[in-house]
């Protein structure tokens, strides 16, 4: 690890939001102006090799015959950098390494000067896949969601092989980054369903280990009416865990964090607007834009703007369309207590924005913090 | 607003479990609408009733997920993707 990583880690914001360091995005945005978000997660496919039981891209499904070409990405890409999108995170919807141009794009994005993140499963992220994309990311994160062998093969839905192959690419991804100085925070992420507590022990040793930049816990994202069946009242249980995690990562020098806030907000929301879309929104991997990942299934049709399969995204973002689904999502048309599941991307973003709007909450007037593509 | 209205009804006498919430509209297109017109047109519904006074949800059928991929394969079909 390079002598700047634990600065840059104290850095990073892990459980809130940074769009109040856009102020003159958010003043424009209410003036009625068009504004481009500030981050967009996507994908590049739907597909995944690994089922785990808490995923949320189960409940997304759209227009399932779109798939997007290689072509087809790279041009919504140079269009997110013409417009202003200041970081693509590669995460959403499908395991976007298991399409065979993902290298290219990675490289592509850092090229156009777009800071750019990642999540995976790590399967595909072989040292010669690593080797290539590392210099261009600025975080890469494993989902990980288990400590024991067996148990991540039940929670992920893998072959127990698969745990020993993506062990040996985070130990990989590291060497590279410590070989060459890279600044990309590689981090291993522990998606926390409460049937799932005993791992969170194992994981917190496997984090010691392997000494990523830093490991995280978080919650499960749930829908509306609950279709996952997380049970968000049995994660107040899991606090000494928890904290004895993070006991454990201060012992082994590692960053070992839990996502405190949304853990504690146990699923709820205290705002009756969704602001947090015209500054993070969410592509699906069969090319969907859509306001928000919770809003991609076919049910929610009627807050689809358009796909990239069909249509250029600067014309998708110029578009009427695009106006009038992000305006009346920060309506009292529509109440995301109403209607949307639990802890989504926007949440933080969401609240914040809402209590600055009702004059709760100020801009900040601290420095900004690191990975501001990211929000 | 009371969303399942029909459990009212005395026991006994036949019940239907309702399948659509009281203000929800469930919409189904025939094959002649591109996925940007129903897009278009179920907001537009949605926004005519809010306007005519009823908090109106419009919405199309849930989608389950896509066949080929994850729950529906098995560990090894996955595999190899």
């Amino acid at each position: 690890m390079t002598a700047a990583m634990p600065e840059l880690v104290e850095r990073l914001v892990f459980d809130g939001t940074k769009v109040g360091w856009y102020p003159e995005r958010i003043v424009a945005w209410e003036r009625g102006e068009r504004i481009a978000p500030i981050t967009i997660d996507c994908a590049m496919t739907r597909a995944c090799q690994a089922s785990c039981h808490f995923c949320f891209a189960q409940m997304q499904a759209s227009e399932s015959e779109q798939k997007i070409t290689k072509d087809c990405f790279l041009q919504f890409l140079d269009d997110a950098a013409e417009i202003g999108v200041k970081g693509v995170s590669f995460i959403s919807d499908g395991e976007s390494t298991v399409v065979p141009w993902y290298a290219d794009a990675v490289e592509h994005a850092g090229k156009l000067g777009l800071e750019v993140g990642a999540g995976s499963n790590g399967i595909k992220l072989t040292k010669s896949v690593l080797e290539r994309v590392l210099p261009h990311l600025s975080y890469l994160r494993f989902n990980f969601s288990a400590g024991e062998r067996k148990r991540y093969a039940e929670i992920m839905g893998v072959q127990q092989s698969m745990y020993d192959v993506v062990v040996q690419n985070i130990r990989d991804g590291m060497e590279i980054i410590n070989r060459d100085g890279l600044s990309c925070t590689l981090n291993m992420q522990m998606v926390l369903d409460p049937r799932d507590r005993d791992q969170i022990i194992p994981f917190a040793k496997l984090c010691c280990e392997l000494k990523p930049v830093y490991g995280i816990i978080k919650h499960c994202s749930d829908s509306s009416d609950g279709k996952l069946g997380v049970d968000y009242s049995k994660y107040e249980a899991l606090m000494p865990d928890l904290l004895a995690a993070e006991e454990m990562g201060k012992q082994a020098g590692v960053k070992l964090t839990a996502k405190w806030n949304k853990i504690a907000q146990a699923g709820k929301r205290n705002y009756s607007r969704c602001m947090g879309p015209p500054y993070i929104m969410q592509i699906s991997g069969n090319g969907l834009v859509a306001p928000c990942g919770m809003l991609f299934n076919e049910q929610y049709k009627s807050m689809h703007i358009g796909n990239l399969t069909r249509q250029r995204f600067k014309d998708i973002w110029a578009s009427d369309r695009y106006m009038e689904v992000m305006r009346y999502l920060a309506s009292e048309h529509f109440d995301p207590r109403q209607r949307c599941g639990s802890m989504c991307l926007q949440h933080n973003t969401n609240d914040y924005l809402f209590r600055l709007s009702n004059g709760q909450a100020e801009l900040p007037t601290v420095p900004a913090p690191a990975h501001m593509g990211f929000l | 607003m009371e969303l399942y209205s029909g459990r009212s009804l005395a026991p006994g006498r036949f019940f239907v479990e309702p399948m659509v919430p009281a203000n929800h509209v469930v919409v189904e297109f025939g094959n002649a609408f591109t996925a940007d017109q129903q897009a278009k047109f179920l907001f537009v519904f949605e926004k005519m009733m809010r306007e005519d006074g009823m908090p109106a949800e419009v919405y199309k059928q849930y989608m389950e997920d896509e066949l080929k991929s994850r729950k529906a394969m098995t560990i090894e079909e996955r595999a190899k993707l």
